[in-house]
């Protein structure tokens, strides 16, 4: 004989009267599509957030791009009719560089250097058409600041593509990755949001500071140009006859450093008993901006081009490579010059005849090679 | 509004649902269930727009502008006599330019710097981790 348990009794067990029954079965039903919800949608709606969040950024990549053509083209029109201007300058934005193949990576050095070469060239040869009545130093002020624009305008297409296309595929694995170097995005946008003004001024910016140190060091005495955008001035240094080098100011440029000591070394031969290069370096988190450091080895940044022609005489001439270098931010460095790289300008002074003290002697012919971008800094 | 006249309100509407919460547990306690329910759900609503209204505001005051537009200065130095002189940047400056007679003792002044200051200089030198 079956025996019929009635619910009541089992809710018993658990302190629940049988009035309740429908409550607990709400409950469970709650309970359940909850957790169904959350475990079917959950990502989708973290998706959602994210897509949220990075949009925000892409949307502020699109008005700093939108500013940088904005103030490109002012600064154009305050030095041409404007006719066209705005075509030529969208066109300027969208320029790319092919980078040579490197399968066989025998000579690409060279090959790269061409290309750089032939980009430059052209890049300035753009900006003398659009803005005819401007000086060789306004010249090259605008193409820095179109350059910036062009960063701008690169950097917001990228993120742009990929928020597009972590959207159309709702890919949360798409998506995940761009918000977390998002930050990292940002941080270069403002720094390249920064430049734009200094560009438009032609005000010293802090990858200057090499510059400024070989401009101090030179100022007074008479230069000659040694090659391409690159002057040099014999200078008398506690004893020592120092060669510095610098890129001819004050207009935007960086010169061929790596090409000046190349060509002075196989002018001076052995009698060069140091190379001393002077740059900005970028600091990491929680370093102090302006701090001086030295080191050894070939300071010159860009694509390599110039740091390999270098490191190719150091085989032959034997001679050593020093490097001061003074810590900045990204930011500060393409934005106008801050007081405290100012200082440090003058601590790198004191640094190389510190330098040169202990590993030269007086008599001793030395280079010296401030590298950087000379805009807003004479000689 | 001024930011902090809509911080002050955000931290009012806090206090007020922190009392509507204490009112709601002692509803809650003597079994009235609907009363103490909304109390409770009145102190999660104002809970949530004084949050809502505090991140705006304090979003707000970390926005920077798309271009940051800095402070430059200009610094004259006249090699003879030391004289100093810094007035605002000027289109055209640059260092070492030649910057006509020194007003003290009528020798040739020159741009000797030019350079930012942050308006809110690095306090701590080291970020403490």
């Amino acid at each position: 004989m079956e025996m019929a348990i009635p619910a009541s009794s089992l809710l018993g067990l658990f302190g629940l009267s049988g009035d309740k029954l429908p409550d607990l079965i709400a409950s469970a039903i709650f309970i359940f599509a909850s957790m169904a919800f959350f475990t079917i949608f959950g990502q989708r709606i973290q998706l959602w957030m994210i897509l949220r969040q990075v949009r925000t950024s892409v949307d502020k990549l699109k008005r700093m791009r939108d500013k940088g053509r904005s103030m490109a083209l002012e600064a154009l029109k305050e030095l041409s009719s404007g006719e066209g201007l705005a075509e030529k300058v969208d066109r300027f934005l969208e320029h790319f560089a092919i980078e040579p193949e490197s399968m066989d990576p025998a000579g690409v050095v060279w090959k790269l250097e061409r290309i750089l070469d032939v980009r430059k060239q052209k890049f300035l040869d753009e900006v003398r058409r659009m803005a005819p009545e401007a000086s060789e130093a306004e010249v090259r002020n605008l193409e820095g600041l179109l350059e910036a624009a062009l960063a701008l305008n690169t950097l917001y297409k990228l993120v742009r593509h990929y928020y597009l296309l972590g959207r159309r595929t709702a890919s949360f694995y798409i998506v995940v990755q761009l918000q977390m170097i998002m930050p990292l995005i940002m941080k270069t946008a403002r720094a390249y949001a920064d430049a734009l003004m200094a560009f438009r001024h032609g005000q010293p910016i802090g990858d200057g500071v090499g510059a400024l140190v070989a401009a101090k060091l030179m100022h007074g005495h008479p230069y000659e140009r040694l090659v391409e955008e690159t002057i040099v001035a014999r200078v008398e240094l506690d004893g020592r006859e120092a060669y510095v080098v610098k890129a001819e100011g004050p207009g935007a440029m960086v010169g061929k450093p790596g090409e000046a000591v190349k060509r002075l070394l196989e002018e001076l031969g052995d009698a060069v008993k140091a190379v001393v290069f002077v740059d900005a370096t970028m600091k990491l988190e929680g370093e102090k901006t302006g701090e001086v450091i030295d080191g050894v080895g070939v300071a010159i940044g860009g694509p390599g081009v110039e740091k390999f022609k270098v490191e190719e005489l150091s085989l032959k001439h034997k001679v050593p490579f020093y490097a001061v270098l003074v810590k900045e931010g990204l930011s500060d460095a393409i934005s106008p010059l801050r007081k405290e790289l100012v200082r440090a300008a003058d601590v790198a002074i004191e640094r190389i005849r510190s330098l040169l003290a202990e590993v030269t002697k007086e008599g001793d012919k030395v280079i010296i090679v401030g590298v950087g971008n000379t805009m807003g800094i004479g000689q | 509004m001024p930011a902090r006249a809509v911080l002050a309100a955000s931290f009012f509407m806090t206090l007020v649902a922190l009392a509507l919460f204490i009112v709601g547990i002692i509803y809650m306690v003597q079994g009235e269930e609907f009363t103490s329910t909304a109390f409770l759900l009145g102190a999660l609503v104002l809970t949530g727009i004084s949050w809502v209204v505090s991140r705006a505001v304090a979003a707000a005051a970390r926005e920077v502008p798309l271009v940051r537009v800095f402070e430059v200065s200009t610094e004259f130095t006249c090699p003879s006599c030391g004289f100093r002189e810094v007035r605002a940047f000027r289109k055209g400056d640059y260092i070492f330019k030649p910057a006509g007679k020194c007003p003290r003792c009528g020798g040739e002044r020159y741009i000797s710097s030019i350079f930012r200051e942050e308006r809110a200089p690095e306090v701590a030198r080291e970020e403490s981790l």
